[in-house]
């Protein structure tokens, strides 16, 4: 294979911070190249510098064998190295053709020429095997189509590398076995795609090779046939961590402890229906299924964002009607929301605040807030969760996202909940920072007798730490597993609406 | 990690001299700019460093800084006010009407007070349980309240007189506009001096404040955390109402008439001088101290143009230009 990518010595320097120390290595034509590494690790701002945002410190990068010397993204996009970031970039207001197309509109003597923009779009997603009209508004869009259209966009730029940064992170594995179809068959056509992505054993499903960074060094690069996720793993993380996120002894509650949350025949519009589960004290329960089962609507019910349409919960065996978050965090409910920078973080604020906002008695008196009262609160829960910050002044943007994860963890922690919600809290973290937050969910369960409910993607996760694992599938419960039961199998038979009894 | 945890104090001390904190105050670049204007005018005019002259600057930002202080809270909260104009000569309006028709002055003031936190309660319940955009929703307040204010008088002059006021209390009012303490400082000036000080024990240390700064930093992680988004934001804006009409009263004490075109305009200063002060349009940025700088900034600009015969005009175009060009810096800045 030819090699058409080549980083040589690249190094890059922020104040303060050495990004990237002498990195060397190649990206061969027509193959899938993942990138691995902790977050920091020097992953994205190896890609920033490739997609043109900033030059390197010191260093070059040969593309076909010439030094790419722009560091603007339109350049590099030109040369054809796009990238399908994390957060996806489309302008939400528009069509999916005028997205596709933005900036590259099609022509003709009488203007734009939208009939040959339609076609050829239609054709590019039809390719991508899915039902999308090129006229509806990218807004109306669910996550997994808008990011078909956007690596349509990409596609459509005669792109000879294409970076994908966390692609399948809110993708179910259906979607993600689409998306996987489709870059083989980018490779095919001799297509260079390079791979970041925190979910190994997809990894290893679909690239040829990888290689890993760490602390901003290259560590070398292998082929996926003759390595294992395990060598990869103990790799980025520099010590084996592996066996904190899978392997430890499932300590599985028994069905003796006092019920803490009962729901019985909860239903709210079209998000779902006659859900019915009980949460035991110490307990750890997974709500599995895929995108769009209804697993994230159902935790803001319960967590009193929204009103339920009918059905109940009980707490303690008493009936509540929870009208606002407020209302629930009073009556012990802490939750951690999916979309961490959306529902989580005040970027505008330091450490403290964050971890504080939610209180209003314990930080103030006669209603002036206290300084004071908020450093103590928030470092009991940096001490406690080990939150790396340099002090509880620093900006919470400033901090990885794994970091700001725990912040927001300790945040709930804070109101002391005896039920604590978490939707996604593993997600786009890197796997040491998941390592550490299971470990804290374990510590909560065990020796403060917590009832956890788990919202997640991660089948793997989702397998190895829940006590027992409640199944969605388009709005309704297919089913609970515990115990044996528990099985990447059993999971995904009832995530794809099989039947506990056909199991 | 007991050593992160000692190391973090240290750093934690080191960075919290008083020193320390003031140079990387926000607000210093502003501030810096402010000192700049003053060293600038005293060198090119020989009247502008004296104290008649400062008194009348200060004296001139007094009405602008009332109603900054309130601009700042709704910023914070990450909405804006153009009706405040509109609010301040209703407010007024209402106010002259009463007393003529003979209320006690100090109940029509009351009153007035009243009218203007009850448009900005109005003006926060459509915002948030409507979910108008608060561009829409005050533009719409800035057209009803003048309209008000024009009904009521109809456009008349209304002269703050003992001929139409019968009320003993009238001299009090009009010194409370117009007076100056020893001689020296302008009244008007300690209004605003109470309002700095009390907007900044609501804003700087009350929880209200505090939750500001959470819902206009990420409204829905605000109410993720238990914060009513809607409270915080309507306190915002009837802060707002409120202090439009305080600075309206204190205003047609000092000019002894009320006329319903008051306060027209003048919320394009409020916000400029907002903006200045280091607030930012996206919420959740923004401080009283910084306000008072952005007030400060625009008056001795202004102040010392006029002192250099610089035609209003030409003022208008520098002033635009100051505005665009502090905010430009600030991006720059919060870059790096």
């Amino acid at each position: 294979m030819k090699d058409i990518l080549v980083f040589n010595g690249v190094s890059k320097t922020f104040p303060g911070v050495r990004a990237l120390e002498d990195v060397s290595f190649s990206i061969a034509k027509g193959e899938i190249h993942t990138i691995a590494g902790e977050n920091g690790a020097g992953k994205s701002t190896l890609m920033k510098i490739l997609s043109g945002w900033y030059p390197p410190s010191s260093g070059e990068i040969l593309f076909k064998g010439k030094r790419i010397s722009t560091s603007n993204p339109e350049a590099a996009l030109s040369m054809g190295i796009s990238t399908v970031y994390q957060e996806l970039m489309l302008c939400e207001n528009m069509t999916v053709v005028e997205n596709i197309y933005l900036g590259r509109e099609l022509s003709s003597r009488k203007g734009i020429d939208w009939k040959a923009m339609h076609r050829h779009a239609r054709k590019l997603l039809d390719s991508f095997g899915v039902e999308i009209s090129t006229r509806t508004l990218v807004r109306n869009l669910p996550i997994a189509q808008r990011q078909i259209v956007e690596i349509a966009k990409a596609i459509n730029m005669k792109t000879e590398i294409l970076i994908l940064d966390e692609p399948t992170s809110s993708l179910t594995i259906n979607e993600t076995r689409v998306l996987f179809e489709n870059l083989r068959r980018f490779r095919e056509t001799g297509m260079s795609i390079i791979f970041i992505s925190h979910r190994l054993d997809e990894v290893f499903e679909i690239t040829d090779r990888i290689s890993v960074l760490r602390d901003g060094r290259y560590l070398g690069t292998f082929a996926a046939a003759e390595t294992t996720p395990r060598d990869i793993i103990s790799l980025i993380a520099g010590k084996e961590l592996l066996q904190e996120i899978v392997g430890t002894e499932k300590l599985r509650t028994g069905s003796d402890a006092e019920i803490a949350l009962e729901v019985r025949g909860l239903a709210r519009g079209k998000y779902f229906q006659d859900v019915s589960f009980s949460l035991r004290r110490g307990e750890l329960l997974g709500i599995y299924g895929l995108q769009g089962a209804g697993r994230t609507e159902l935790m803001q019910t319960l967590f009193g964002m929204y009103l339920p349409d009918a059905g109940e919960v009980f707490l303690d065996g008493k009936a509540i009607r929870l009208r606002s978050p407020r209302e629930a965090i009073r009556k012990g409910f802490a939750l951690i929301p999916e979309d961490r920078r959306k529902e989580g973080l005040f970027s505008n604020m330091d450490v403290k605040d964050n971890i504080a906002v939610i209180h209003d008695r314990r930080i103030t008196v006669a209603s002036f807030v206290q300084n004071r009262k908020i450093l103590a609160i928030a470092r009991e829960y940096v001490e406690k969760l080990s939150i790396k910050v340099t002090s509880p002044f620093q900006r919470v943007r400033n901090l990885s996202g794994g970091n700001q994860q725990k912040v927001i963890i300790g945040r709930s922690l804070s109101t002391s909940p005896r039920i604590l919600i978490m939707d996604e809290p593993t997600r786009g973290i890197d796997v040491g920072a998941k390592a550490e937050i299971y470990k804290i969910l374990r510590k909560l369960k065990g020796e403060e007798g917590k009832a956890i409910l788990i919202v997640s993607s991660e089948l793997e996760e989702v397998v190895a730490e829940c006590d027992r694992v409640l199944v969605m599938f388009q709005g309704r419960v297919s089913g609970v597993l515990s115990g044996a039961q528990i099985t990447r199998e059993g999971v995904l038979h009832l995530a794809f609406g099989g039947s506990i009894s056909s199991n | 990690m007991g050593t992160t945890v000692a190391e973090n104090q240290d750093t934690e001390a080191r960075r919290s001299g008083p020193l320390a904190n003031l140079l990387k105050a926000k607000e210093i670049g502003i501030f810096a700019g402010l000192v700049i204007l003053v060293i600038f005018f005293s060198l090119s005019t020989s009247v502008f460093l004296s104290v008649d002259n400062l008194m009348n600057v200060v004296r001139q930002v007094s009405i602008l800084g009332i109603l900054a202080v309130g601009m700042t809270m709704v910023i914070v909260s990450g909405e804006i006010d153009l009706s405040v104009g509109s609010v301040y000569g209703m407010s007024v309006v209402a106010m002259s009407v009463l007393m003529t028709h003979g209320l006690p002055i100090w109940t029509s003031i009351l009153a007035a007070l009243a009218l203007g936190a009850t448009a900005g309660v109005v003006n926060g319940l459509l915002v948030t349980r409507l979910r108008v955009p608060a561009l829409i929703v005050t533009l719409g307040m800035l057209n009803m309240a003048r309209g008000v204010a024009m009904i009521i008088n109809g456009g008349m002059v209304v002269p703050l007189i003992p001929r139409l006021i019968k009320d003993p209390a009238l001299d009090a009012f009009i010194f409370i506009g117009r007076g100056r303490i020893m001689d020296v400082v302008p009244t008007m000036s300690i209004a605003f001096l109470l309002v700095l000080i009390l907007g900044f024990i609501i804003y700087q240390k009350n929880i209200l404040g505090y939750r500001m700064r959470a819902v206009g930093g990420n409204p829905e992680a605000a109410r993720v955390s238990g914060i009513s988004v809607t409270m915080v934001k309507i306190a915002a804006f009837a802060i707002m109402g409120f202090l439009a009409a305080f600075g309206g009263i204190i205003n047609s004490g000092f000019l002894g008439n009320v006329q319903s075109t008051a306060g027209q305009g003048l919320e394009l200063d409020v916000i400029a001088a907002t903006i200045l002060g280091g607030a930012s349009l996206n919420g959740g940025e923004g401080t009283i101290v910084g306000t008072l700088i952005g007030v400060l900034l625009l008056g001795v600009l202004r102040n010392g143009l006029v002192l250099m015969g610089v035609s209003p005009f030409v003022q208008m175009v520098l002033i635009g230009a100051v505005l665009i060009g502090a905010v430009a810096l600030d991006m720059r800045s919060r870059k790096k």
